[in-house]
């Protein structure tokens, strides 16, 4: 019988605000759990250059801290796991992109698509894709603000949008916000030239 | 002149295609992650208060992926109570390199 078993299914709540006996039973035991998924989960994510242990750790304050806010609409183990992925995430995301140089910055709001390397079955395919992209870039000029623009070239240098939100002293929610209202802007002006989203789907599936 | 992978560009392009009105933000899609997970874990149909987070997770690849992070460590949590992280090759980042090496830009 594992520690998830022997507790009491809707008793953490209870247990982790019991007393110092009870308590420390339930946080060791919690422990145990968050350990045993994220050192499964995060080990082969950009690298797994987090141990497991520690992030249980930190997750554990957060999660202690924040038990007035668990809502009981889902279980408890599952509540506090999303919490530490998203802290043991967060993590690793940190520590791979402080090794990408690339300033978001760097030329200004303006630049140019060049695609590096493309695959077309023929010359009519690669065409169409020309087309697109010198329409993409037509709309990315005309109908996004600069910051638009900004969030992304990050996004097209590969950077995920926690980085991008660093990178520009922003926050996550508004870099997401700002590069789904330009998604919906782009998307609006490629209909507008009666390109679909199926179309842009299959030359570029 | 920005240089871009076609990978890359093609990405961009599949996001403007799959674009819909979200109501979610990440911190939003965040706070329901665990009920959807549940739901989703336990084979029960989604309650419809629930369709936004499938509509956030469709359209940010961060949430997404920290999503099937997420169901991955509860499965691995409740499935393998005794696997050990120091022991088990399949989990140990120092013996099965293999495994470290992948990596998700832009996630």
């Amino acid at each position: 019988m594992n520690d998830l078993q022997q507790a009491e299914p809707d008793g953490w709540l209870c247990r982790l605000q019991a007393d110092e006996a009870v308590r420390d039973l339930a946080i060791e035991q919690l422990r145990n759990y968050l350990v045993r998924g994220l050192s499964r989960s995060l080990s082969h994510r950009y690298g797994g250059r987090v141990q497991a242990e520690d992030i249980a750790q930190v997750a554990l304050l957060k999660i202690l801290n924040s038990l007035n806010s668990f809502q009981q609409r889902s279980r408890f183990e599952t509540w506090a796991m999303s919490i530490a992925i998203r802290v043991g995430i967060s993590e690793l995301r940190k520590r791979h992109y402080r090794d990408v140089s690339f300033d978001i910055n760097s030329g200004g709001d303006q630049f140019q698509i060049e695609v590096t390397d493309t695959t077309a079955d023929d010359i009519e395919e690669l065409n169409h894709r020309q087309h697109l992209l010198t329409l993409l870039q037509r709309l990315i000029d005309e109908t996004l603000s600069d910051k638009q623009r900004l969030a992304i070239r990050g996004t097209l240098a590969g950077l995920p949008v926690e980085e991008i939100a660093s990178r520009l002293n922003s926050n996550r929610n508004a870099i997401y916000k700002l590069l789904h209202d330009a998604r919906l802007r782009l998307r609006l002006g490629f209909e507008n030239h009666g390109i679909t989203a199926e179309d842009l789907s299959t030359l570029f599936a | 002149m920005t240089a871009i992978a076609f990978s890359q560009i093609s990405g961009l392009i599949k996001s403007i295609a799959v674009a819909v009105p979200d109501q979610l933000d990440c911190d939003g899609c965040f706070n329901l992650a665990a009920e959807f997970a549940d739901a989703e874990l336990r084979g029960i149909e989604l309650p419809n208060a629930l369709n936004a987070v499938q509509i956030h997770l469709n359209q940010c690849p961060c949430c997404a992926y920290e999503y099937q992070a997420l169901l991955e460590a509860v499965h691995a949590a409740e499935d393998n109570p005794d696997t050990n992280p120091d022991t088990n090759p399949d989990t140990n980042p120092d013996t099965n390199p293999g495994t470290n090496s992948e990596v998700n830009p832009g996630l």
